[in-house]
């Protein structure tokens, strides 16, 4: 499963991590969004460190699914705190591995869904993207995984998505 | 719409629907088949029963997007949040940093099973009509 961390949380390890910036700052909560788009290995029409979220498909842009017709579709929220609101961040832990070692965290399972009709549109989701705001297609995205399969989604269908980040 | 849809077990989800017989819909559908067993989407997890619908005309995500307060809720809050923080007389930076970073959060801090998890109130709440 393909996993690419984004310039955006690279850049708040330098910029407000190291640098206590006031302007890169992380955001008042997480969202996670469903997209029709892979992570992928590099390739022309796969994610790269600078994508951004675009209606339009084109590149490397990372294209939401629900952006025409949502059918029930919404990003998920996922609370900054560890162990405290329904669905936040669990105990971080701890990779000594010299090569591909660091610290991790599992979100709490997020649910999309309920859907409506004959699905969202665009429908399909190839991956997830940890960002930010409630607006499809917009916001920073942070860190994307490839789902395991395509998920085309129908009427009553929810889907269930847990994040990992290890931080090396 | 969007409405935060409450599982039975405890699972949470926001969705944005454009009526309420679009929200029937799929609510009534996925109630459906956590009764009689079957999966609850492509990747196979099972189907949750469904206890309450929270409706708002915002996504209760955005409730303080731009991050700002009004400085007299802010001297509130901070008076709060060091008091809290104080023992014997001294506290610890960061913590109050922290607390004061999450006064913007749009969750609460612990919401049982069945409650919101969102500090946004909700315009209406529904409980029932779709189990058939």
């Amino acid at each position: 499963m393909a996993v690419l961390a984004f310039q955006r949380l690279s850049q708040l390890v330098t910029d407000y991590v190291l640098g206590n910036s006031g302007t890169i700052t992380p955001p008042s909560g997480w969202t996670m969004g469903l997209a029709t788009t892979n992570v992928g290995s590099g390739g022309a029409s796969d994610y790269a460190r600078d994508s951004i979220w675009s209606v339009t498909v084109s590149g490397t842009n990372i294209n939401e699914i629900g952006s025409t017709t949502a059918a029930g579709y919404a990003r998920q929220t996922i609370a900054k705190s560890i162990n405290q609101a329904a669905v936040d961040w669990g105990t971080s832990t701890f990779d000594s591995t010299f090569s591909t070692g660091g610290q991790s965290t599992t979100a709490d399972q997020v649910t999309f869904g309920a859907f409506t009709g004959s699905g969202p549109s665009p429908n399909g989701a190839n991956s997830w993207v940890l960002t930010d705001g409630s607006t499809l297609n917009a916001g920073q995205p942070y860190f994307a995984a490839d789902t395991a399969a395509t998920r085309t989604f129908a009427s009553g269908d929810t889907e269930k998505v847990t994040a990992t980040l290890k931080a090396g | 719409m969007y409405v935060e849809i409450i599982y039975e077990t405890g699972a949470k989800s926001v969705a944005f629907y454009d009526t309420n017989e679009e929200m029937m819909e799929a609510v009534k559908a996925h109630h459906a088949r956590a009764k009689s067993g079957e999966d609850g989407g492509p990747s196979g997890h099972p189907a949750e029963r469904i206890v309450e619908l929270q409706i708002y005309n915002t996504h209760p995500q955005d409730l303080n997007e731009d991050m700002t307060m009004s400085a007299d809720v802010m001297n509130k809050e901070l008076q709060a949040i060091v008091k809290n923080a104080t023992e014997a007389g001294v506290v610890n930076i960061q913590e109050i940093a922290a607390g004061v970073r999450q006064l913007a959060s749009p969750t609460v801090d612990e919401a049982s099973r069945h409650d919101s998890q969102f500090k946004m109130k909700a315009d209406k709440v529904v409980t029932e009509g779709w189990d058939n």
